[in-house]
Order: C-alpha cells, then sequence, then structure tokens
C-alpha cells in the first residue's frame, strides 16, 4: 500500500515537475569522466558513472530513454551481462572464454554463496538456473554444501535409536507415522524452511526440477507439508488459469 | 551454439565486401582473438583460443543497418569442466534495422531488449513507433527467448516472450516509461510482468524509480526508488530503496513456495576534491524476514593526478545474516606513452559463512597487464593474474589477445 503511495506521487511530480533542458550527450563521447563531472558538478546536476557504478547503473541502464548510446555499443552491455570479450579492458578477468563483470571479484566460485545472499535475484539477471548453476552444483556432495539444513538431512535420521533410516521407506508411507503431517521434530524442518524462504533461487540451482520438494510438499504422496504463502486464495487462480492446471497437477 | 554460426557470421563479412563502393555507406569490423592458458576449476590446464569478432553496416541510403556480435572458442584442455571437444561459437546479436518508414523502424534477428517490464536476449522482431504522439513512442517485440549456459546458448520455440514499452523522450529530462511483458513456456502463460521507470531532474534533485509487477502473483517482482540531491558543489547525496520478491514462472513447482521479501536501504555520499579525487561512503541495511538482517559499509575512492594516471581502491565490510566479509580492491592504469598502456590490480577477500567452524577464509587475485597499440586500428594485450583461495595455493591464467578493426 505504501509502495502505491509513493508511486502515485513520483508520478505525479515527474509529469509536473519543470522541464529541464538537455544537452545532447554525443558531443561528450570522447570526454574524460573528468570533465563530465566538472560540467555536472557545475550545474548540479548529479553526477554517475562513479566509482560504484557497476553497481549502480541498472536503474540507468538503456532503455529506450536512456542516454547510454550517446557513448557506449550495445556489445559492452553484453560483454559484462553475457560473457563478452570484445570490449573488455586489462582488469577482466574470465571463467574460460567468458568475461566475468567486476562484481565477481578474488575467485568469485568462493564468494558466490555469500553474495547470493545479498539479493535473491542478483544472479538471475545473468545467469539460468538450470543452463548455468546446475552445471556446476550438480556435481557437489551433500556433505560439501554451506546450507546447514543440507547436513542434517533426514534420509539418514534411524526412526528410532537402532531402528531403520528414513531412506529405507516409500513416500506413501510417511503418513503412517507423520498422521496430518506434523514432524517429531523441528529443528531440521524449521531451518530448511527459513533457508528456503529467504532465497529459493538458490534450492533452484541444484534441484532445478524441484522434484525433492515434493518428498514433503505434496498433498498426493509424501508428507504433505503446505508450502503455500498467505495470501495463496487471492494468486491461486491466476497461476492456476496461466499454467493449466500444470503445475497444480504436480501435488494435487 | 553451432559452429555453422560463425561461418554465417563469415558469410556476412564476404557479402559486405562484395558491395560495391558506390552502394557501401560504412562498415565497421573488429575481431579479437585470445589465447587464454589457465587452470580449469580443477586445477587441469585449459588453454583455449577464442575470437570475438563485431560487424556493423551501414547502407549508404542508411535504410538498412546489420549488426552482429559473437564469438568462437575451443578448449585445448581437459574437458573435465567443458564437456565437449568441437569448436564452439556463439551469437550475442545478429540483427537487422529497416528504417523504411520515417517514423517506424523494425528490427529482425536475435537482439538485447530492454524494457521497463523485462529484458532479454532473444531471437524475434521489435517495432518501433518513435513518434506515437509528440514525445510518446511505443516499442513492441516478439520472439523467442536465448538462454546462455556453460558452453551453450539455445533458444526454443517453448520459450516465446511479448511484451511493449510506451516511452516519453524528448521531454527535457525527463525520462519515463510504462510497458507490459508476456513469457510462455509452450502454451501457458509462465510470467505477466508490468514495469515502470522514471526519472527527472529538478533543480538539484534527480529522483528516480524502476517497478516491476508481478501480475500472477500479485507482488512486485523488484521496485528501486532512490533520489541523487547536489544540493552542494562537493557532494552528492543518494538514498535508495530496494526490494525484492522473487518470482518463478507459473509453470515451475517453485511458483506454489512460499518465499520471504527483501529490502535495502542504502545511504551514499560521494565527495568531489575537485577533478583529480572523487571519494565514496556507502551503508546499506539488509532486511530479510524472522528478524534477520545484515549490513554492508564500503569506502572507496578514485585519484586522477594526471592525464596519464588512475588510481582506484575499495573497502567494504559486510556482516549479518549469511556470512561476514571484509574486502580489499586496488587498481590502476598508467599511460606510458600512446602506444603504451600498462594496468595491475588486486583484490582480496577474507569472509567467514555462519556453517563454518573454521577460521575465516581468504581469496586474493592479482593482475598486470601492458596493451600495446600497434597502429591505430590494432593492438596487442598480455595480461597475467594469480589467484590464492581456499581451493588452489596458487592458480595462475595467462591472455594474450591481438585486435585489429577496420
Amino acid at each position: 500500500m505504501v509502495l502505491r503511495i509513493v508511486l502515485a506521487v513520483a508520478v505525479q511530480a515527474i509529469l509536473l515537475s519543470s522541464v529541464q533542458a538537455e544537452t545532447p550527450h554525443e558531443f561528450f563521447a570522447d570526454a574524460s569522466p573528468a570533465e563530465c563531472n566538472k560540467c555536472h558538478l557545475d550545474n548540479k546536476v548529479a553526477t554517475n558513472h562513479g566509482a560504484l557504478w557497476t553497481l549502480e547503473h541498472g536503474p540507468y541502464a538503456d532503455k529506450k530513454t536512456s542516454l547510454c548510446a550517446a557513448c557506449h555499443e550495445q556489445s559492452e552491455c553484453l560483454d559484462c551481462h553475457y560473457g563478452g570479450g570484445i570490449g573488455r579492458d586489462l582488469h577482466s578477468s574470465t571463467s574460460g572464454a567468458d568475461y566475468m563483470p567486476k562484481s565477481h571479484r578474488s575467485d568469485f566460485r568462493e564468494l558466490h554463496p555469500l553474495k547470493a545472499k545479498e539479493s535473491p535475484q542478483s544472479c538471475v539477471k545473468c545467469h539460468d538456473e538450470r543452463a548455468y548453476c546446475a552445471r556446476c552444483h550438480e556435481k557437489f556432495n551433500n556433505a560439501d554444501l554451506s546450507v546447514l539444513s543440507h547436513r542434517k538431512g533426514f534420509s539418514n535420521l534411524e526412526v528410532e535409536s537402532g531402528g531403520p533410516r528414513h531412506s529405507s521407506f516409500a513416500q506413501g508411507q510417511c503418513a503412517n507415522c507423520h498422521p496430518d503431517s506434523v514432524l517429531p521434530k523441528h529443528e531440521w524442518s524449521a531451518s530448511h524452511a527459513r533457508e528456503a524462504r529467504k532465497n529459493l533461487t538458490s534450492c533452484r540451482a541444484c534441484h532445478p526440477e524441484g522434484a525433492v520438494c515434493l518428498n514433503c510438499h505434496s498433498a498426493k504422496t509424501g508428507l504433505g507439508r503446505n508450502p503455500h504463502p498467505k495470501d495463496w486464495s487471492s494468486i491461486a487462480p491466476k497461476l492456476e488459469g496461466a499454467s493449466n492446471r500444470r503445475t497444480c497437477n504436480k501435488c494435487h | 551454439m553451432r559452429s555453422f554460426c560463425f561461418v554465417g557470421l563469415l558469410a556476412g563479412l564476404c557479402i559486405c565486401a562484395q558491395v560495391p563502393a558506390s552502394e557501401a555507406r560504412e562498415i565497421d569490423f573488429k575481431s579479437s582473438t585470445q589465447f587464454i592458458w589457465g587452470d580449469d576449476l580443477r586445477g587441469d590446464g585449459e588453454p583455449l583460443l577464442a575470437n570475438y569478432l563485431k560487424l556493423d553496416y551501414l547502407k549508404d541510403d542508411e535504410k538498412i543497418s546489420l549488426n552482429a556480435y559473437g564469438r568462437v572458442w575451443k578448449d585445448f584442455g581437459s574437458n573435465k569442466v567443458r564437456r565437449h571437444d568441437d569448436v564452439f561459437g556463439r551469437f550475442y546479436y545478429l540483427y537487422a534495422d529497416l528504417e523504411y518508414f520515417e517514423s517506424t523502424s523494425l528490427r529482425l534477428g536475435r537482439q538485447f531488449v530492454n524494457y521497463s517490464a523485462d529484458s532479454s536476449i532473444l531471437d524475434g522482431v521489435t517495432a518501433d513507433f518513435h513518434d506515437l504522439y509528440e514525445h510518446l513512442g511505443l516499442a513492441v517485440s516478439a520472439g523467442y527467448d536465448v538462454k546462455y549456459g556453460l558452453d551453450t546458448d539455445y533458444s526454443s520455440d517453448q520459450d516465446l516472450m511479448a511484451g511493449f514499452d510506451f516511452y516519453l523522450k524528448g521531454y527535457g529530462a525527463t525520462r519515463l516509461e510504462v510497458g507490459y511483458m508476456r513469457r510462455y513456456d509452450g502454451t501457458d502463460i509462465a510470467r505477466e510482468t508490468f514495469g515502470l521507470n522514471a526519472s527527472t531532474y529538478y533543480k538539484y534533485l534527480r529522483p528516480y524509480t524502476e517497478l516491476r509487477y508481478s501480475y500472477l502473483t500479485e507482488s512486485f517482482d523488484e521496485a528501486v526508488i532512490g533520489a541523487d540531491i547536489m544540493y552542494w558543489d562537493k557532494f552528492k547525496l543518494k538514498g535508495e530503496y530496494y526490494q525484492s520478491y522473487p518470482v518463478f514462472d507459473a509453470t515451475s513447482i517453485y511458483s506454489v513456495f512460499a518465499v520471504d521479501q527483501y529490502r535495502e536501504y542504502l545511504a551514499q555520499v560521494d565527495h568531489f576534491y575537485g577533478s583529480k579525487l572523487t571519494m565514496l561512503y556507502s551503508w546499506k541495511w539488509q532486511v530479510y524476514e524472522d528478524n534477520d538482517t545484515a549490513s554492508t559499509a564500503r569506502v572507496g575512492g578514485r585519484y586522477r593526478p594526471t592525464d596519464k594516471l588512475i588510481a582506484s581502491a575499495a573497502l567494504d565490510c559486510r556482516d549479518g545474516y549469511g556470512g561476514r566479509l571484509w574486502g580489499v580492491e586496488l587498481y590502476g592504469d598508467y599511460r606510458y606513452d600512446e602506444k603504451i598502456l600498462v594496468s595491475a590490480g588486486m583484490q582480496s577477500d577474507v569472509y567467514h559463512r555462519p556453517s563454518d567452524t573454521e577460521e575465516w577464509r581468504d581469496a586474493t587475485r592479482i593482475w598486470g597487464g601492458v596493451r600495446w597499440s600497434i597502429k591505430e586500428d590494432s593492438s596487442v594485450d598480455l595480461r597475467v593474474e594469480d589467484n590464492y583461495n581456499e581451493t588452489f595455493n596458487n592458480r595462475p591464467v595467462v591472455r594474450v589477445t591481438l585486435d585489429v578493426s577496420f
């Protein structure tokens, strides 16, 4: 609600604002950043292309109305976002033949699990989870993963001390011991749910089709735990119609 | 992508080369041949040879232009990471622009589209009606979404996407785009997104916003609202709010799961010390649900004492949910003369993830390089890099590049 009010005010402010003339930027395509800054500072017009431009340029980036094309070619966007290298500088590193943006630093393979938590959608702006992420992640053993709930998988848990492991049971037998989808110990399920809700995109990097999720979250078999959000009754009809019940039929 | 795409690009070049001088207006061609030698992610040698090609052709009457950008490469190494032994090609874009109508342009082929509602590289068509009404224009696109993997790219008739963007242009410094994009998975609708992108300059203030609203999940996929303030001569203030709510295709099982909203609050100060030095101070507060939070503080600067030298440095610190990280980055460029450019840099990070029982881990990368401009349209690069991290005591990468353009 607050966002909608802000949106309405913003649109009105923009449309009612005084129209400032804009200087065509094609004439300054070869200017140095220092020259650009001087003109902006002298006229009190907000500068850009600062030290954090790699992280800030998203809202400015070449829409139909931006000035980017005055100085930049489209290939420069793709060099960072899709691994091209024709416009690279000497600071750009590669992963094989793919050039990486400057935000991928210090062996990003080591750091990216931490960076991925900063914004769940930052990775998917350039990488498709199924075509890119799963190719590496499918090689991992569960014990090597940093996701806490994966180090305490229930499959190896014994039903009771000295009893059979959970992995020896079929999905259809879950409800025999867990009526109403209640688990006797909540540590694993609570931490797993917490991690998944915060970064479901990461789950998809290893489980691109989500088949393993249905072990517990299907209404037809397994544990039958409800995974839906609080506003499910409002959005369910739209998702059902859009997917022609294809998604619904996976669990119901 | 199959190597025939590279052949196709070469064919296009040959065709352009045969165009009589009386008909040709301008052909810009750039080639970058690169030999990269290093270790792959398993520590095995991975020498590879890559060639990036870019072509821009504009017919004399300026009504047709052809633009292409792609690469071809071969991995001579162990193939343990990349599974194939063939020469591989990839097109980033390959499209023709047609300007036969006064206020309408048509773009056909593989192209990058970036609308307020969504962005993609797609194999399709875009019609741009520049002057729909005074400052108002309309762009409409439809095509198949292209996906890039580790060593492949593909588009499928199952991944159709279509949308439009109304845009306000030439209305002073005010920019406004409102659009809609729909993605399909086969015959089913995967996503429906409305978008708004707006900014303006009002005296010393620059407010901006970028919103993407998912119709199917009734949520803002992403929202950015911020403002830059240039009231003082030497300072720029930025305040920004960002929120994200992951949205998945309606045909994906992940679309039915509950997810948490993510929010960021950013405060940033740019301090200009004349034209030679710019300092930046920023603090970001990250809010997850279940009372989890994190913060990232960053201090950085860019120094240009002369026209020949530029040096940059940044220090950032993150603490909170997801882990802790201290990182420093230093890099610079020195133009020795009009033909020689020397660059060097270093990135070093120490980090700790919540699940780590050991002490902090570290990762460092250092590099140095030189570019020799042989002539105005050709140059040679040499770059050497080494990496030290939890997996490798050292992992060198050497890159030699020959650039030619005409």
